[in-house]
């Protein structure tokens, strides 16, 4: 079997909120092989976002912030590093789109500046050779007009537009990993399609791998190669694309599935998770579902062991009543 | 059943124009036509919805119905009653039979005020009450009937999750007991399981109390669960009415078919393919000649990028283009 090229391994990370400590994400683990797409889906709260953060080590680190576990890329734990060692792998091997292209992007400088400034840093290129490739990358992100497109401001882009000059920027050094944090969120369907469809296109190209951070169960089927499935902070069930669709095992997952408006069939009735999802500081103990399941045991007072399905090596769940 | 054919809102041929500046020193007047020639009707009992992407008018054609926006022209019937030209008594009855509920529950709800007070004032207003002691008696019934605890009612907004906040904006909506609901992207910033809740909540009510709704979204997933009738719009324009079992199986406006096709399915399938649009969406200050569909449309001909297409009659629905399907 060939290495995984990316890593996560028992990443639990906890914040001191009032002075207590309210854990946010409980040993997570995740291997990613090259060329590979991984999705993490879960609601708001679920830690999906936090935890691609810290594998970037973009949460500051601060007294009240306590990160355990590992991060593993070519066998460096990236929670050791400094800020500055951390910056030789940003934006060169291992970079990120973010949800928010207005926000992300800086109004201040033009879509050039902003995509070459990579390449200036990591590849040491020449400002002439940056341009090139610059105007290269927005051609390959179907941007028209890319020569004079590449001297405007993020203003003048359309929010699709400006998503795809995210995913230039963070293509511009070729990484190896690409992390994307809910990239189709803000956009339209037409829009998301289109994005998708070049996320997929590009990553054929240069056999990046991809960890997609989502909501939308539909993104995951379009995308992924396997899945992980948030909950509360704990990765509640694991497996490939395939079998999460075909044979989901976690209550949980389940639920979620029929809880989807479907625009691709007539579903007579929509079924509903009760309760809400837990807060940080209001996390049940055991089995983090507990609160909402409709399986539940005396046994859920405690954490559930990782189980495996029969017969399918790579699907896990975290369940006792499956 | 004939009540069932029962029109209860009638929407002729409205438009808005929205005008800004760009420019400083010699500033340049855009016009941006956000509803053009919308005409639609709503029957009673009906879920009718309106489906489209950012900047389609779905919005304002809400907003417009609720007089929150004033139109140019154009004519809405509301039971009968011309909206634009009201007496003083018939415009009371009318702002208490339509009522809105908008996507972010939060930005409408007044922070500094409680829930009961904030629920509680329209009773006064409209002297639906006679007193606090009734008023309150109403909120708490709403409260049981949106699945509210009794203690919410002394609550502040901030104390509520998402979800319970979208439940305080349909008691709100409510609490008039009105006949007809513009509810503009209600469940859209909601997780999916809250979504749920929210989406069988609103269905529930509608059999209970015999509402009809207009139900603004920009997700097909939804609008294929919650509607019976759709009309899907495209810069300020409706391209297509028709019923959702037909608008999803058989779709005669090419857009309509992308729009379906681009949305993303929760299940496994190795072959799918995005259906990608070609060019991009036009600006609404600067619209296309002819049909404004045709820069993106894999049917478009010559006379399509001249002539725009009306609206016209096609099978059970209507249907803005020179080539339907």
């Amino acid at each position: 079997m060939t290495e995984p090229v990316f890593c996560v391994k028992d990443l639990s990370i906890s914040f001191k909120l009032n002075g207590k400590w309210c854990q946010a994400t409980q040993n997570v683990n995740f291997d990613l092989m090259e060329n590979e797409t991984l999705c993490i889906v879960g609601e708001s709260g679920c830690g999906k976002s936090i935890t691609a953060m810290s594998c970037l080590g973009l949460l500051p680190k601060k007294k009240n912030i306590h990160i355990e576990g590992q991060v593993l890329y070519k066998g460096v734990n990236l929670l050791d590093l400094t800020e500055k060692e951390l910056n030789d792998y940003r934006g060169d091997d291992l970079s990120m789109i973010f949800q928010e292209p207005m926000t992300s992007l800086n109004p201040v400088l033009t879509v050039g500046e902003q995509i070459t400034e990579s390449l200036l840093v990591h590849k040491s290129m020449t400002k002439a050779q940056a341009r090139e490739t610059g105007i290269e990358l927005l051609n390959k992100v179907k941007i028209p007009e890319a020569e004079k497109r590449f001297s405007q401001y993020p203003h003048q882009f359309s929010g699709g537009m400006r998503q795809r000059v995210m995913i230039a920027i963070a293509l511009a050094c070729k990484p190896t990993v690409l992390f994307a944090d809910e990239p189709t969120t803000a956009l339209d369907v037409t829009i998301q399609a289109q994005v998708l469809h070049l996320l997929k296109e590009l990553r054929r190209e240069t056999k990046m791998s991809m960890v997609m951070i989502t909501h939308d169960m539909g993104v995951v089927a379009s995308v992924a190669d396997k899945v992980l499935v948030m909950y509360g902070g704990q990765v509640i069930e694991n497996s490939s694309c395939k079998d999460l669709f075909e044979a989901p095992n976690h209550p949980y997952t389940k639920a979620l599935l029929n809880a989807i408006p479907r625009p691709d069939r007539h579903i007579d009735h929509l079924t509903s998770i009760p309760g809400q999802v837990p807060t940080l500081a209001g996390m049940p103990s055991g089995c983090r579902f507990s609160t909402r399941c409709e399986l539940v045991s005396d046994q859920c007072a405690m954490t559930p062991d990782v189980n495996t399905v029969a017969g399918q090596q790579s699907h896990h769940y975290r369940c006792w009543n499956v | 059943m004939q009540t069932q054919d029962e029109i209860i809102l009638d929407v002729k041929k409205i438009n808005k124009t929205f005008h800004s500046k760009k420019g400083f020193i010699n500033p340049e007047v855009l016009k941006v036509r956000a509803v053009n020639d919308v005409s639609f009707q709503v029957k009673k009992g009906e879920v009718f919805g309106i489906v489209g992407e950012s900047g389609c008018g779905k919005s304002t054609i809400g907003k417009c119905i609720m007089d929150l926006i004033p139109i140019d022209d154009g004519e809405m019937t509301f039971k009968g009653k011309n909206l634009r030209n009201l007496s003083k008594e018939d415009r009371a009855q009318v702002k208490q039979d339509l009522q809105i509920i908008f996507q972010d529950p939060y930005s409408s709800l007044n922070p500094r005020k409680r829930i009961g007070p904030t629920l509680m004032e329209p009773l006064l207003v409209y002297k639906i009450a006679k007193d606090k002691e009734m008023a309150e008696e109403i909120v708490q019934d709403i409260f049981k009937e949106v699945g509210l605890p009794e203690q919410a009612f002394w609550k502040f907004p901030h104390e509520f999750s998402g979800g319970q906040r979208q439940r305080i904006a349909i008691a709100r909506s409510l609490i008039l007991n009105p006949d007809l609901i513009v509810a503009d992207e209600a469940v859209s910033a909601l997780d999916v399981s809250i979504q749920a809740q929210i989406l069988l909540l609103l269905k529930n009510l509608k059999q209970q109390r015999d509402l009809s709704y207009i139900f603004i979204s920009h997700d097909m997933g939804v609008i294929r669960y919650f509607c019976d009738r759709v009309a899907v719009a495209y810069l300020g324009q409706i391209v297509e009415i028709q019923s959702v079992p037909d608008i999803f199986e058989r779709p005669a406006h090419p857009y309509t078919k992308t729009l379906k096709e681009a949305s993303p399915v929760p299940s496994y399938d190795p072959d799918r393919t995005f259906n990608v649009l070609e060019g991009e969406l036009p600006s609404p200050s600067n619209l296309p000649s002819g049909c404004y569909f045709h820069g993106r449309c894999p049917k478009a001909t010559e006379h399509c990028t001249k002539v725009m297409p009306d609206l016209m009659p096609y099978k059970d629905g209507m249907v803005r283009c020179h080539h339907p399907e």
